[in-house]
């Protein structure tokens, strides 16, 4: 438990940065849609017949600002970019801080196995990362109070919350994992946040295809696509896929962590 | 010159295997995705012609410029911006922090060296990274233009389109160096050159959603509009001059505070 309550004290002030991010993007865009949705009705349908690649490059991709929904839909897709670098940040920090802190003889000579401290350190950040979605919801319901949105909007901010946690946990639990493999913390911070540019590049080109089929499956910024979560639906068999991916990778964050060598940098 | 000589010595292959990847992004798009979207034009004006005249003129007078190199070229600049962004704040974060990364600040400043001198001889191996892979970049953009526009070229704008990355990733770049020198540890170079490029890229999407003009003053990636460079061969001031004074005040604050601080005990 002290170990878990340390962990939560050390990430409060990060976690304290994002969330403003997370509170400006939200209230900036939400408050200002209004001016942003004007005769967009028309425009949105003419453009949704173009071909995607046409779509893409007029900076329509997903786009659709005809209605409240649309227009978060796409807010959303960068609160998913933000709660990926904020996931991989955690990963990263969990696994390796004492070891940039040149700490680690402190906290792993104490009479606990690696195991147990690596699980009070992932569940504290993924305390974080749920709140970080719960507030999501929480400044969505609220911003979209203030501006005086007609209609319930709660089920559509439910869902694409839920789907920030999922996109998230992927990429928290990818860098864990990443941090745990390499050798040296630097290297392994690298390769988790190539995996976000990697797969945010891949996200573009899976915009700019008429079929992007299977590319859709390596980027999570594709699993909760716009149009599906505005319908009502959710997507579940790609919940499923990421949670699967996160289980996977904490698998093998646990598993490398047992055998590595602490204290290399 | 010995620390330009370590610093460069240190960071250059990063910096090419960067630079490698943003070439290979803007050749990738332009090579694979260009024609196909030039062709997609003949299909959009045949779908225009069965909407409103007034209306298919009004969207005609943007086709040319969209469906156009310059076109496609702005398309990527977003993203261009984003991975040059991220190089120049990996630059900048690991030279301007590695002896507080390391700890070995005091094996750094008791050499009988001015600190003005280091910081002097960093910034120049941080500014000729930049330069190299800048100098990449806007050839591999004015050959890709030669061999994908079609006459008439103009090359005096493309070039200016393309030294705009240049010009954006020095703003990111005074960021970098200002967190460096200001934060009290960085634990993550990546990490931290990661969140600064996607904050400008978060900045950007949010301008370009809600069309604020408020919001541009404090977004590095549209103080230089490639679109603007590329069919009107200009910039507009007052963002050039915001970009301007941005990254003077960044680097004159982190070079006071690197010339003074205290260095802090281990």
């Amino acid at each position: 438990m002290n170990l878990f309550l340390k962990e939560l004290k050390a990430g409060l002030k990060p976690f304290f940065f994002w969330t403003l991010g997370l509170f400006a993007l939200i209230f900036a865009g939400i408050v200002k849609s209004g001016a942003a949705m004007a005769d967009g009705a028309f425009m949105t349908e003419l453009i949704g017949k173009f071909p995607r690649i046409v779509i893409a490059v007029m900076g329509m991709a997903n786009v659709d600002i005809s209605n409240f929904g649309g227009f978060y839909g796409v807010l959303m897709q960068y609160t998913f970019v933000l709660t990926a670098v904020y996931g991989t940040h955690l990963g990263n920090n969990a696994v390796s801080r004492e070891s940039v802190d040149r700490t680690y003889e402190f906290l792993f000579t104490k009479p606990r196995s690696r195991a147990f401290i690596l699980a009070r350190k992932l569940l504290a950040a993924t305390v974080y990362l749920t709140v970080f979605a719960a507030l999501n919801l929480l400044f969505s319901v609220l911003a979209a109070k203030q501006l005086g949105v007609e209609g319930d909007y709660t089920g559509l901010f439910l869902r694409f919350s839920f789907s920030m946690w999922l996109v998230g946990v992927v990429f928290f639990a990818l860098a864990a994992m990443f941090s745990a493999s390499f050798p040296s913390a630097e290297r392994g911070a690298r390769a988790g946040n190539l995996a976000v540019l990697g797969t945010y590049a891949l996200a573009v080109v899976c915009d700019l295809l008429e079929k992007p089929g299977v590319i859709r499956l390596f980027t999570p910024f594709r699993y909760f696509p716009n149009h599906e979560l505005m319908a009502g639906g959710f997507p579940f068999e790609f919940a499923a896929l990421s949670v699967a991916l996160a289980a996977a990778f904490l698998v093998l964050a646990f598993f490398r962590f047992e055998r590595r060598d602490l204290g290399a940098l | 010159m010995n620390v330009f000589r370590f610093e460069l010595r240190r960071a250059w292959v990063g910096a090419a295997v960067w630079t490698l990847v943003i070439l290979g992004l803007l050749g990738g798009l332009i090579i694979g995705a260009l024609p196909a979207f030039l062709d997609s034009r003949a299909g959009v004006e045949a779908m225009l012609g069965s909407f409103p005249p007034a209306f298919a003129a009004a969207f005609g007078l943007e086709m040319d410029n969209l469906f156009s190199f310059g076109g496609f070229y702005t398309f990527g600049f977003l993203y261009y911006s984003l991975f040059g962004a991220i190089l120049v704040a990996g630059i900048g974060l690991d030279l301007f922090s590695r002896e507080k990364r390391e700890k070995c600040m005091d094996f750094l400043l008791t050499k009988p060296r001015r600190r003005s001198r280091l910081f002097g001889e960093k910034l120049l191996a941080a500014l000729t990274l930049m330069f190299c892979s800048n100098a990449l970049f806007v050839a591999e953009s004015l050959a890709l233009y030669r061999a994908y526009a079609p006459a008439p070229l103009q090359m005096g704008y493309a070039l200016l389109a393309a030294v705009s990355l240049f010009f954006t990733e020095l703003v990111m770049f005074s960021i970098a160096v200002f967190a460096a020198v200001f934060a009290r540890r960085i634990r993550s170079v990546s990490g931290t050159a990661t969140a600064i490029g996607f904050a400008g890229f978060l900045l950007s999407a949010l301008h370009s959603l809600l069309e604020e003009a408020a919001l541009r003053y404090i977004t590095p990636y549209q103080y230089f509009d490639v679109g603007k460079a590329f069919f009107e061969g200009r910039f507009e001031t007052p963002y050039v001059l915001t970009a301007a004074v941005v990254t003077l005040a960044l680097l004159a604050l982190s070079y006071w505070k690197y010339t003074r601080a205290d260095i802090p005990a281990l």
